[in-house]
Order: structure tokens, then C-alpha cells, then sequence
């Protein structure tokens, strides 16, 4: 795989362990940056000698309270270069208490200052810089063009600051290769942004963080601004190959999806676990809960140099994440990650200065970000052949049926009675609303060329899977899935990413040559079983998946991953879910309603959900009774991958939400099959195809697990 | 040789991250003496001890590359040629 570095997140030092205590030396600066947080600056906040003294001293003998085996000591301002001798006296305290101490952040410790680089070339700033580069880290703020940067970071006459900065930055460039300068965007730098970026990779700048303030400075329109720029800077981007060794903190692989429990239960920010330490001694969570920077609230103040950290100060800290700050509208958010927020905004912006709330004036500027992230992710993938690092973002997937013969793909049976064709008008409503609600798109190709052609042109752009018949032959690319059935696999001649694969019953005996057949030229198999639950003859199937195992063990042995669904995602994957049709899962059918799924649509045509204006209005939440969460047999199962349908369970047993015993058997038989496969591997010491462990247990009917058990069952015994 | 990569167990990169960064940090402290007035508040018997503790850390440094050369059979280069990329976890070669 081509390296490349765009979308990679900055490391941070020792994986970002390290203890951040961060001095604001001075509250005095010699800029008056539009956007600066800092609402007070004044001259009388220097740091005394004294206090740096103690406040060091306070730190390197409370071990207990500070465990952390490094330290960043961080000076800011204000401007912190105002006082380098200052911080030059106070890291060379620092440098001989740690070694007298014998202290173990004498060995593992940074200096950074974040400056805005006025001084940078001063003899004294130089001086200190010479004594302590091998442990110092600067940052200088600059924010790309000179008009840019102008509009904003002015000196107090109004004058711009650009030159006087901008003089210094091939020294400091180097004297700190790799050197990275933070952008942060108001709504006065919108219209600058993508400018603003490449100038900045012009002057040698590879990897630009930046980000929009968290404050409600946002106007309407803001929002398409962004987008606008964001979107022909990935252009940019694509066409000049800049994604291989450049990079931006705006483009990212982790933003965009919905969050995981890992980060429910976590804060956006290290807040709370940083130290602020202010002229007087006070401590705080950082600086944004200084005084200084707090316009509705008093400052929050966790402790001070003569009694150390108040215990109960910090407390709240502990107990922050994002499930107990954020409202209902974030929690369920399909693009959630990436969305960050400052808690020291939060705490301002609160009604009655609480942490556990969340200020969302970013909400509409995150939408922008993500939307334009789909659409460079896009265009690397299908252009340039880019492998992404992460996966698809939102959870919502429309599935865009283009004729009444579209491919089927689960157990059902498409038919062409009516033989309707989606109308192009809906066809580009569609593409509209999917992009603009974050759902990605998922086109049923029909055996029709010219509408699958009309079809891509349309929604050239976004974020969308295809689905081919496999004789669309002149349409499709590599990347696309393709739909093969027991004769068409035969015909394949080209190496391609993955196909689903349809099999009949009747063909169940012949079912490993297929699968088998089908992995000489994909990486991906899902096969596609077409079955009666009454007649579906589990022990041939189970024999059958044993001889596929078998097939994707000679591949695995040689450093070949191949998947086929109902073996290796259960291996593989981590999430549980289901087809997730009916909940985060619909259909587009080609009448121009919206289905649970595309087995509702042949079977009852009137049993439509909405039509497509729904897409764009919560009439399009989907239902509970389809989610695998809330049903009451599946949401004790710990099975991953299973492919419970609810149109199946409803046929079976009456009920949607309860899955009939057979469909339960099938979903343990693949699992046996893949604790097979596992310990095949596991012999052999094949360590890097599976995530997870997987143990083979007896068949049992997730209905008689005690939770599920109600008192209706207990005058007979339910046996399978 | 672009792709040349040792990877290094993670007890190797922490044992000679810290002889590193020891080293790093004892040379800056070294630094601080050449100001006269921190010279008189500590003792020159400190200095000593600093210049003592750089040469041992020095030689663990060295013993640990000694090792290592060894452990993985890089005896056809010259030491200068390699350095451990912490982040990676791995020795590479600098770019010439
Ligand atoms: S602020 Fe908006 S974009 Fe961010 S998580 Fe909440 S709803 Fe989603
Ligand atoms: S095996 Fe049965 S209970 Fe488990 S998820 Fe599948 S259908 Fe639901």
C-alpha cells in the first residue's frame, strides 16, 4: 500500500502520558488577536520568581498526586517571550530541584511555549533556545496568508502582524524540523481557509492542525463557506497529490461516525488532568478556566501552591464524558466523532456554571468538516486508489433500488413483474438528501447500462457503494461489489474487491466449489443463501462451511487475507450488528417510496414507511422493533455477526422482533465454523487475521436463556 | 535499504529511550553551571556528580548498542548509520 500521511493524526509525546503543567507566565501581549479567548489582558500578572519556585517544588515532591513518568512543562501567555528570562530561570530551577530530587521527570521532560513569534529571533529568546533544544518544543502561530493572518492577528494600532512573523519562521523551521503552526479559524477567515492552508504547506509547513473555534461566533451561512473551501481544497489536494506528504488536522479518518462506547465514556479534552498554574499560585484544569478567559462565570480554581490540589475541586473531572455532558441529539449523532468542544467554554456558557453541559455552537461548522471529509475520502478512493485507514463513517446507509430487477442481495427473490425504473427526479433528490443528512448511498444496479451510467453521473461525488450485475460488465470498476450467482462466478476473469454471491438450496451441496471459485478473484465472499427455514438442511450447510474454512486457512497460510462473511466476520469484526434494515437501513424502491427493507417492497407494496421527502425529516428515524439492541432474544445473544431479518422472524414466528429457532442454529453453526477456522490458526501461530477469540460451544437456543424465560413457559418444556 | 527496519521489543526502545533522554537531559543541566550564580548556590561537588552521572549513562548507552548489534546481527554497519525510531519501535537507518 502507498504511504501517505493526510488524515493521520499528530503524535503526541509518550502517546500523550505525559503530565501537562502549563505556566501562564504573563497575562500581557503584544498582539490583540481577534479571536483571542483571552478577554483581559492586562500587565500586572507576571509571574514572580518565588512563585515559579514553589510552584515547581510543589510538583516534583508530590509523587503521590503526580504519577505520570514525564512532564510537559508548558509556558504561555499572554505572549510568553516577553518574560524568557522568566521562563529560562524557572526551567533551570526545574532542571536542579528534578536532579537533587533525583526525580524521574528529570529525565522525561519537555519545554514548550506556544508563541506568536514576534521575539522569535531575539538574542535572548535564541540564547535560551541553543541551552534547551534538545528537550524544547515551539510553537509559532501564524494563520496562513498574509491577509488572513492579517484580518486577525493584529498588533493594538489595528496594524497586521505577518511580515514581522513571517521573517522568523525559516529559522525557527530550522531549528525544529517538522515544526507545525496551529490555524484556528473565526467566522472573518472563512473565506480564507484554503488559501490560508497551502500557503502555509508553501512555506514548508507539512502538518497544519487547525481548527474552528469552539465560540458561538457562527452566522448564517457560515457553514456553506466552510464546506466551499474545505471542498476545493480537497481538490487541491487530489490533484496536485499533496495527501502523500502533507498534511491538515481538518482532514481527518477519525472524524464522522458515530461514537463508540470507548467514547461515550471519555471527555473531548484533557482538561482535568492538565494543570494551570497562574501568577498568584492558583491552580486550575487549564487555562480556559482562568479568569482571563471566562466572560459569564467565575474562575475555577483547583487548588494553590501552599495547599496543594484541592481533591474535591478536581472530582467532577473524573466523572466527565461525553454521555453526561452532551444531549440526546449528540449521543444519537451518526457523525459524531471528530465533534469537539472546550469544557472551560461549556462551564462559561452554562446556565448556572456546571461542567456537565455542552455549548454545540460548533454543531452546524462539524457538519461542513465531515460532509467535505466524505467527499476528499471519495475522491482518493475512487481516483487515486488511496486505501483509507478507517472505516466508512456515518451508519445510515440508503439502499437505492434503480429497477424492479435490481440486484437482490439477502433471501428474497427480486421480480421484474412491473418492471418500473426509479425516475431521474427522484434519483437526484435522493443524492441531495443523502449528502445533506449523512446517509451513504448504496446502488441496486439493474441489468440496465444506461441507467446505471445516469445513475453514477448523478452521484458523482459522494460517498457511495455500488452493487453491479455482474454482465454490467462496461460500468463497473474493481472497487464496486458484484452480484454472481452459481453460473455467473464462472465467467469472472478480472481480480476485484468483493461480490456477493447468490446460492439456492438446491445448490447447497456445491456450495464450498462456488465459494471457492469466487475467492480466486475476490477478497470479500458474502454469500447470499436463498433458503426455506423449514427445509434448509443445516448439517449439509455446516459441512459445507467446514470445506470453506478449510480453503480460507491455505490462503491465511499464505499471508493472503480473504473474507467470506459468515466465516471470517466474526473474527474480524467488533461491532455487533445485524443487517440493521428497518433501523439505520432503508430502501429506495423504484415506485419512489421508502422501505424497511427490499423484501417489504415485493411482498406489499402499500407496506412503504415514507415517502422520499421523509429523508430529510425525522419521519425517517427508524424503528425500534428492527433494532437488535431492543429485541428481546437477540440483545442477550453474543453472537457478532449474525444476520438475524427481521422479515424472516415475522414469516417464521409472527413477530418481527422474535428470530425463529432455525435462524438462531445457523448463526451458531457459522460461529463454530469460525472457532474451526480460528483454531486452525491458532496451531499453526497465524497471529495477524483476527481480532477476537473465538470459542466453540454447544447450540443453545438463546430463548431459554433465564432472561428471556417468562412464566408462560414454565408448564412446558421448550425444547428445539 | 529505504525499507530497512529492526523492530526492537518494547523493554529494548524503553531501556535505551531513557539512557537517551538522561543523557539529553544531564548535557542541558550541564549547561545551566555556566551561569555563575547558580554555580555558587550549588556546589561544585554537585557538577561533579552531573559530569559523572553523563559519563556512566554515556557508557550504558553504549553497552546497550553493543547488545543490540549483536542480539540482531547488524555488525556490517557502522552505529552511526542506525537510530532507534522510538515511535516505530524499530531501528532504521539514517538517510545519507
Ligand atoms: S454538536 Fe452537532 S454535529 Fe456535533 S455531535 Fe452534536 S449533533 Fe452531532
Ligand atoms: S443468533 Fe439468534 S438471538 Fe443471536 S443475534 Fe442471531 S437471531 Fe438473534
Amino acid at each position: 500500500m502507498e504511504e501517505y500521511i493526510m488524515g493521520n493524526q499528530l503524535e503526541p509525546w509518550k502517546g500523550g502520558i505525559a503530565q501537562t503543567i502549563t505556566f501562564v507566565i504573563t497575562q500581557d501581549c503584544n498582539l490583540r488577536c481577534k479571536y483571542c479567548y483571552m478577554t483581559d489582558k492586562n500587565k500586572n500578572s507576571v509571574m514572580s520568581m518565588e512563585i515559579g519556585e514553589k510552584a515547581i517544588d510543589y510538583f516534583l515532591t508530590n509523587s503521590d498526586v503526580f504519577i505520570s513518568d514525564a512532564v510537559i512543562l508548558e509556558f504561555i501567555g499572554g505572549e510568553p517571550l516577553l518574560e524568557i528570562d522568566l521562563i529560562d530561570r524557572i526551567t533551570d530551577y526545574f532542571k536542579l530541584r528534578a536532579y537533587q530530587l533525583n526525580h524521574k521527570w528529570f529525565t522525561m521532560y519537555r519545554i514548550s511555549i506556544s508563541t506568536n513569534g514576534l521575539l522569535y529571533s531575539t538574542e535572548k529568546v535564541q540564547k535560551f533556545i541553543k541551552k534547551n533544544l534538545k528537550k524544547l518544543s515551539i510553537g509559532i502561530s501564524i494563520d496562513g496568508t498574509k491577509e488572513k493572518n492579517d484580518t486577525q492577528r493584529v498588533y493594538p494600532d489595528g496594524r497586521g502582524s505577518y511580515d514581522d512573523v513571517v521573517k522568523n519562521i525559516e529559522l525557527w523551521q530550522s531549528q525544529f524540523p517538522g515544526a507545525s503552526t496551529k490555524v484556528t479559524i473565526g467566522h472573518d477567515d472563512l473565506p480564507y481557509v484554503k488559501e490560508s492552508i497551502i500557503h502555509l504547506w508553501n512555506l514548508g509547513l507539512r502538518e497544519i492542525p487547525a481548527n474552528v473555534v469552539f465560540e458561538d461566533v457562527w452566522k448564517e451561512g457560515d457553514d456553506i463557506i466552510f464546506y466551499n473551501q474545505l471542498k476545493e481544497l480537497a481538490d487541491y489536494i487530489v490533484d496536485n497529490d499533496m495527501w502523500k506528504d502533507y498534511n491538515t488536522s481538518l482532514f481527518s479518518q477519525g472524524i464522522g461516525a458515530p461514537l463508540n462506547e470507548e467514547e461515550l465514556n471519555k471527555n473531548s479534552c484533557g482538561t482535568g488532568s492538565m494543570i494551570a498554574v497562574d501568577a498568584k499560585g492558583n491552580f486550575y484544569p487549564c487555562v480556559r478556566f482562568m479568569d482571563y478567559s471566562l466572560n459569564r462565570q467565575q474562575s475555577y480554581i483547583t487548588g494553590n501552591i501552599e495547599d496543594g490540589i484541592n481533591r474535591d475541586k478536581v472530582r467532577p473531572f473524573y466523572v466527565l464524558t461525553t454521555k453526561n455532558q452532551s444531549d440526546n441529539e449528540c449521543l444519537t449523532c451518526s457523525i459524531a466523532s471528530g465533534c469537539q468542544w472546550c469544557t472551560g467554554y461549556n462551564y462559561d456558557q452554562s446556565e448556572n456554571g456546571t461542567l456537565f453541559s455542552r455549548d454545540k455552537s460548533i454543531c452546524k461548522m462539524h457538519k461542513a468538516r465531515v460532509k467535505a471529509n466524505n467527499y476528499l475520502w471519495y475522491r482518493l478512493t475512487r481516483e487515486r486508489g488511496v486505501k483509507l485507514k478507517r472505516n466508512r463513517g456515518s451508519d445510515k446507509y440508503l439502499f437505492i433500488m434503480l429497477a424492479d430487477n435490481s440486484v437482490s442481495f439477502c433471501n428474497y427473490e427480486a421480480s421484474a413483474e412491473n418492471n418500473i425504473s426509479l425516475a431521474e427526479e427522484y434519483l437526484t433528490q435522493a443524492a441531495k438528501d443523502c449528502f445533506e443528512n449523512f446517509i451513504t448511498p448504496v446502488i441496486l444496479h439493474s441489468n440496465n447500462k444506461t441507467l446505471s451510467v445516469r445513475a453514477n453521473e448523478i452521484f458523482k461525488g459522494l460517498d457511495y457503494i455500488n452493487i453491479y450485475t455482474h454482465d454490467n460488465i462496461d460500468v463497473y470498476s474493481d472497487k464496486d461489489i458484484i452480484y454472481h450467482d452459481s453460473s455467473t462466478i464462472y465467467t469472472e476473469t478480472t481480480p476485484k474487491v468483493c461480490c456477493i454471491l447468490k446460492v439456492d438450496e438446491s445448490e447447497l451441496q456445491n456450495l464450498s466449489n462456488y465459494v471457492s471459485k469466487a475467492l480466486e478473484f475476490f477478497d470479500r465472499v458474502n454469500i447470499n443463501l436463498i433458503y426455506n427455514l423449514q427445509t434448509f438442511d443445516i448439517n449439509l450447510y455446516q459441512r459445507q462451511l467446514h470445506e470453506i474454512a478449510d480453503r480460507l486457512f491455505e490462503y491465511y497460510k499464505n499471508g493472503n487475507v480473504k473474507q467470506v462473511n459468515a466465516i471470517t466476520d466474526e473474527l474480524l469484526g467488533v461491532n455487533r450488528r445485524n443487517c440493521n434494515f428497518g433501523y439505520k437501513n432503508f430502501v429506495l424502491a423504484p415506485n419512489g417510496k421508502i422501505y424497511s427493507c427490499p423484501a417489504m417492497y415485493y411482498d406489499k407494496k402499500e407496506s412503504y414507511l415514507t415517502d422520499l421527502k421523509g429523508l430529510a425529516t425525522n419521519s425517517f428515524l427508524g424503528s425500534q422493533k428492527f433494532n437488535l439492541y431492543n429485541n428481546a432474544v437477540c440483545k442477550q445473544c453474543n453472537i457478532l455477526h449474525c444476520n438475524w431479518c427481521f422479515y424472516l422472524s415475522k414469516q417464521s414466528t409472527g413477530e418481527f422482533s422474535v428470530p425463529s429457532s432455525k435462524q438462531c442454529q445457523i448463526a451458531q453453526i457459522e460461529k463454530g465454523v469460525t472457532a474451526y477456522l480460528f483454531n486452525l490458526l491458532q496451531e499453526n501461530d497465524i497471529k495477524d487475521f483476527y481480532m477476537n477469540k473465538i470459542e466453540n460451544t454447544e447450540f443453545e437456543d438463546p430463548i431459554l436463556s433465564r432472561k428471556t424465560y417468562s412464566t408462560s413457559l414454565m408448564n412446558f418444556s421448550y425444547k428445539v | 535499504m529505504k525499507n530497512f527496519k529492526i523492530k526492537l521489543l518494547k523493554e529494548e526502545v524503553d531501556e535505551i529511550e531513557l539512557y537517551f533522554e538522561r543523557m539529553n537531559s544531564l548535557k542541558d543541566l550541564v549547561l545551566v553551571f555556566e551561569s555563575d550564580e547558580v554555580f555558587i548556590r550549588n556546589s561544585s561537588m554537585m557538577y561533579e556528580k552531573i559530569v559523572k552521572d553523563l559519563t556512566d549513562t554515556r557508557t550504558k548507552f553504549q553497552l546497550w548498542w553493543t547488545k543490540i548489534i549483536d542480539k540482531y546481527n547488524l555488525q556490517e554497519y557502522n552505529q552511526d548509520q542506525l537510530f532507534v525510531d522510538f515511535l516505530d519501535r524499530a531501528i532504521k537507518l539514517h538517510v545519507q
